[in-house]
């Protein structure tokens, strides 16, 4: 999912210049902005189970990039889920499955349970035999566990819902000021 | 040009190169080429090249991009190499895909916001861009000692002693990569990135002043947009010329001073009848050959002269290996003593 700004300089007053050299230099800071916010919160957002960074928002601030240049500043991040996590949502499960897994591992953070089967081990088989679901009867959630350790490597939820967080960019005033530091 | 455009632009190349070797390969040449270090399967980097701009789109999540991975790699019968399963030298292992895919969306989007950041508006607005930790690394490199001797290499032009900053046209930029690059990353896993720096910060450094500015901007001007073409030729010396044949074969075309990429070269050569070229003894009538698709031509050599076959030539103390192709599969692959 992408998320895709278009500033246009009715939305920004009178501060984006005539002259092209500087409306060029409006959307670039627009752009350089919306990459240093995102750097800044990969830096103060360490994740929340402690697990090993995956450097989520540092991967978002390089996706960011401009698709047009002149008076409308348009400005991308091609990062899945950037989108989802400005408007908020429901996540359900992909393909007809029937729950989304949640690492509970450290070392499993970032890999899908798909992964563990024979088929992405490099074996002829396409089994499955690495994971075993564990789903207690009545509950809303259930677990994937290491066949042989029993250890419990994924939370199974039929749904999840992120809240929208609008401070995942930077705000209007924000925008504002580095049009003007840029231009001025 | 988007960064996955630049990915999709490149040639796909095989080679037996290491990632030390690729290094020797110029800058201009190896920055047009899409490779995995020691992957002589062109299909397998066709693969790579795909799932890395499927990700640099956002279109594709790590995880995806390694499935899509692994299917070409079983598709086109890899074995994982014994007793090294899940180390850097087994391509389906995470650490070893996610290196390739990390590095080459990182590689293409560097250069993407490097051409971007080079228009006249945004040279006035930062003509200038900090060295700056990005991603946090158990063992750091020491990247303030690799500035300064990547300043004493270029004598400091527009580059500054006591701060990692300097202006965006700064040759100091390419000399602090390993690859060659004036963009990140500027080594394997190295976690550091850029950061532009505003008019007013690069004046107060004394890396330029307004009038310099206004000369950048007017050469930004002037300057035409750079493009960029896995096709497009580079300059090199004679042995240079050779040691590329040599190590590339028909994958790479050198004529008159240049050298450039021939983008499936294999097949090509297999349909105009110059399969004895390929080596490895390849046979194989030309009259099944026309009804081929690229994926399985790509195939042959790494059949008969890469990937599996030398050994396979080795035991069997040299000879002619054969593919039988039934419906488009290769279904048996035959061995005759000379």
């Amino acid at each position: 999912m992408r998320l895709k700004l278009k500033i246009k300089p009715e939305d920004m007053g009178d501060i984006i210049p005539p002259d092209e050299v500087l409306a060029d230099a409006a959307s670039y800071a627009m752009m350089e902005l919306v990459a240093r916010h995102l750097s800044d919160r990969n830096g103060s957002h360490a994740n929340r189970r402690g697990f090993p960074r995956s450097d989520y928002w540092q991967d978002a601030s390089e996706s960011v990039h401009r698709s047009h240049r002149g008076k409308t500043a348009e400005i991308e991040i091609d990062k899945e889920g950037v989108a989802l996590h400005y408007e908020g949502g429901t996540v359900l499960p992909k393909n007809g499955g029937r729950a989304l897994a949640i690492p509970l591992a450290a070392e499993i953070y970032g890999k899908r349970p798909s992964e563990w089967s024979g088929f992405n081990r490099g074996d002829e088989s396409d089994s499955d035999d690495v994971l075993q679901m564990f789903w207690p009867k009545g509950s809303p959630h259930g677990f994937l566990k290491d066949r042989d350790s029993s250890e419990l490597l994924y939370l199974l939820v039929p749904r999840a819902n992120i809240h929208a967080d609008k401070t995942v960019l930077p705000t209007e005033d924000e925008f504002i000021d580095a049009v003007r530091e840029a231009i001025l | 040009m988007t960064a996955a455009e630049k990915i999709l632009a490149k040639v796909a190349v095989g080679s037996r190169l290491n990632s030390v070797q690729w290094r020797t390969i110029q800058a201009g040449l190896r920055d047009r080429a899409s490779f995995s270090a020691q992957v002589v399967n062109v299909q397998v980097v066709k693969a790579m090249q795909r799932a890395a701009a499927g990700h640099a789109d956002g279109a594709l999540d790590l995880s995806e991009a390694r499935k899509q991975i692994r299917q070409a790699l079983l598709g086109e019968g890899y074995h994982r190499p014994e007793g090294q399963e899940g180390t850097i030298v087994d391509l389906m292992s995470q650490r070893r895909l996610d290196m390739k895919l990390k590095t080459d969306v990182q590689m293409a989007r560097g250069w993407a916001r490097m051409v971007d950041g080079m228009s006249p508006g945004a040279i006035y607005a930062f003509p200038a861009q900090r060295l700056v930790r990005v991603r946090d690394r158990r063992v750091p490199r020491d990247w303030e000692s690799r500035w300064r001797l990547a300043g004493d290499r270029v004598g400091w032009n527009g580059a500054s002693r006591e701060d990692m900053t300097a202006l965006k046209t700064s040759p100091i930029w390419s000399a602090l990569s390993i690859f060659g690059n004036p963009f990140p990353p500027f080594d394997f896993n190295s976690g550091m990135g850029l950061r532009d720096v505003p008019r007013k910060t690069a004046i107060e450094l004394g890396l330029t002043t307004r009038e310099g500015v206004a000369k950048m901007v007017e050469e930004a001007k002037e300057a035409k947009p750079p493009e960029f073409n896995g096709t497009l030729a580079v300059k090199v010396e004679p042995d240079e010329g050779e040691y590329l044949k040599d190590r590339f074969g028909d994958q790479v075309n050198v004529e008159g001073g240049q050298a450039k990429w021939v983008p499936d070269a294999v097949p090509n050569a297999i349909r105009a009848g110059n399969a004895a070229d390929l080596g490895g003894g390849l046979t194989v009538d030309p009259e099944v050959v026309a009804g081929l698709g690229d994926d399985i031509l790509n195939l042959l050599p790494s059949l008969c002269r890469g990937g599996r076959a030398n050994p396979i030539l080795d035991l069997l103390g040299g000879g002619v290996l054969s593919a039988i192709i039934v419906g488009g599969k290769v279904t048996e692959v035959r061995h005759e003593n000379p």
